[in-house]
């Protein structure tokens, strides 16, 4: 059972009336929660992992929560493992320590959010990064990750790009909530400058890859991929979350879409990959969910 | 060096620009004056301000104006880099170019008729003047002003937009603004992608974006737009 549906019940019980100031999704739910029997609380909280986001703020919130502890414990890890306590990463050590406090900041906000509204936050899962969902009979899909720094900083960049993707998908939950939006999208953009600077150490480590600071068709594609289910409806096999920011369709508003080759033409003429580099593309729920699953 | 373009180009540019840009019913009649033919083009507005117009409209037109003052930018170090760039560092400024410009007619084919310059005879011109482009340290330093400045912009702004899906829109783009930051402070000064002075570092907030009014934002960009005075006193605030 959906939690959020389970407290929605019992907020419609007393909702407040029309002409209060509107409240947000977040605040219904704690007064929800306060009003609530205590021992409802862990009782629903016991199931939001088996139910499917319904794309509201609520799980939004949860859904970025999982990802922020995801990452700080990607590198907590990797910080106490062989890969970056090795001194030929001395150098870049720092910024994975300055990467690890920022998403623990992040996390941290969440869960106050949760907590503020009177919902209990869900606890950190137990993530494993090899892949192997916490069963050693699972095949490894992520080989070394915590042991060779090449491993680690491929699927490192696919984390954090995937993160600037999963908040950009988020977002749209969020656009009732204008302090919870703002707060989110600043998350967002300090995400995606994680992103950036990850894919600048794969430029600049040995050995090098081939790789921008932003996400480009130009790019070498990853050994061991991130990989989520397909969009198309025939697709049954699992594509990249790369191929989600291959898009160069964009849209102003409504079905109007923004006729690029129209207008970037003569001295306004790019490189034709700039049309897919020059937007960073949200990972739909669904696609974040599963992503998210392959770790805990 | 900028020349004043509305000094230079005389009261049919003043008038053009005048009603483009006057969009707040204060300046109304003063803007149906400075239309007409037979009257003197009235004195008491300063033929060198750009008023922002009200609401989401307003708010695109600062927006559209950073991308055009990034673009500008990019177009001049492309258009001559330093001796001391590297061929990669070429490469990328070529792209960084490309995407802004990519953004720049995003957002003019967003605001349509609403661009403040659709009937511009010519672009604003920009006063790059206080940054040193002859130099890699001086592109740089002003890459990261640039761009920092715009990630906070962004920041600042998208939650005063009335539409939701401009703002969505925008915030693919903002994003793509936050990894040119990182890139370019890391060629500066590895590492610094991310800073404290970038990142709020304490408080309930830590860990997010920097976030910059368009107020602020303005203040910090005005040598770029001088002789012309951008208003954003009509601009949404919260």
């Amino acid at each position: 059972m959906n939690f959020l549906s389970l407290l929605d019940r019992i907020s419609s019980v007393d909702a407040p009336s029309d002409a209060a100031p509107r409240r947000d999704l977040l605040r219904q739910l704690g007064q929800a929660g306060a009003r609530a029997a205590v021992a409802a609380l862990p009782l629903a909280l016991g199931t939001p992992a088996q139910a499917a986001p319904a794309n509201n703020s609520f799980d939004a919130v949860v859904l970025l929560l999982k990802l922020e502890d995801l990452l700080m414990d990607f590198y907590t890890k990797a910080l106490a493992a062989p890969v970056l306590t090795n001194a030929a990463q001395a150098a870049v050590r720092l910024d994975f320590v300055r990467l690890q406090q920022q998403q623990q900041g992040h996390a941290r906000f969440l869960r106050d959010t949760l907590s503020f509204a009177g919902v209990t936050p869900p606890p950190a899962p137990s993530f494993d990064f090899s892949g192997r969902r916490n069963n050693p009979a699972n095949p490894v899909l992520f080989p070394n990750v915590l042991t060779d720094y090449t491993a680690f900083l491929q699927l490192a960049q696919q984390l954090e790009d995937a993160s600037a993707s999963i908040y950009l998908g988020q977002l749209a939950f969020l656009t009732t909530d204008k302090p919870l939006f703002d707060a989110v999208l600043r998350m967002q953009l300090v995400e995606a400058r994680h992103a950036s600077h990850v894919r600048t150490l794969r430029r600049s480590a040995t050995p090098a890859t081939a790789v921008k600071s932003w996400p480009s068709t130009a790019d070498t594609a990853p050994t061991a991929a991130v990989l989520v289910p397909s969009t198309s409806s025939s697709g049954a096999t699992p594509t990249s979350i790369y191929t989600f920011e291959a898009n160069e369709r964009q849209i102003s508003t409504g079905t109007t879409v923004v006729p690029f080759p129209t207008i970037l033409t003569g001295v306004n003429a790019v490189q034709s990959r700039a049309f897919a580099e020059a937007f960073d593309e949200p990972l739909p729920t669904l696609q974040a969910t599963a992503l998210l699953s392959i770790f805990g | 060096m900028s020349d004043s373009f509305f000094s230079r180009s005389g009261a049919l540019h003043r008038r053009t620009f005048l009603r483009v840009a006057g969009a707040s019913a204060a300046t109304a009649s003063l803007v149906l004056a400075g239309c007409s033919d037979t009257e003197p083009t009235p004195v008491v507005v300063d033929p060198n301000l750009l008023q922002l117009a009200q609401a989401d409209p307003g708010l695109l037109n600062y927006l559209y104006l950073l991308k055009q003052l990034q673009t500008a930018f990019y177009q001049k170090v492309v258009d001559a880099f330093p001796s001391d760039f590297s061929a990669a560092e070429k490469l990328a400024f070529n792209d960084l170019r490309d995407h802004e410009l990519v953004h720049r007619e995003t957002l003019r084919f967003m605001l349509g008729a609403n661009a403040y310059d659709t009937a511009l005879l010519q672009p604003l011109p920009f006063d790059f003047s206080s940054l040193t482009l002859t130099s890699r340290a001086g592109v740089l330093a002003g890459a990261q002003q640039l761009e920092d400045l715009s990630v906070a912009a962004y920041a600042g702004s998208l939650r005063l937009l009335a539409a939701v899906p401009t703002a969505a829109l925008l915030a693919k783009i903002a994003s793509v603004e936050a990894r040119h930051a990182a890139f370019v402070r890391d060629l500066r000064t590895p590492g610094s992608f991310a800073d404290t002075d970038v990142v709020v570092s304490e408080g309930a907030l830590q860990s997010v974006s920097l976030a910059k009014t368009p107020t602020q934002v303005l203040d910090e960009t005005k040598a770029f737009f001088l002789p012309v005075v951008v208003s954003p006193s009509s601009l949404p605030t919260a």
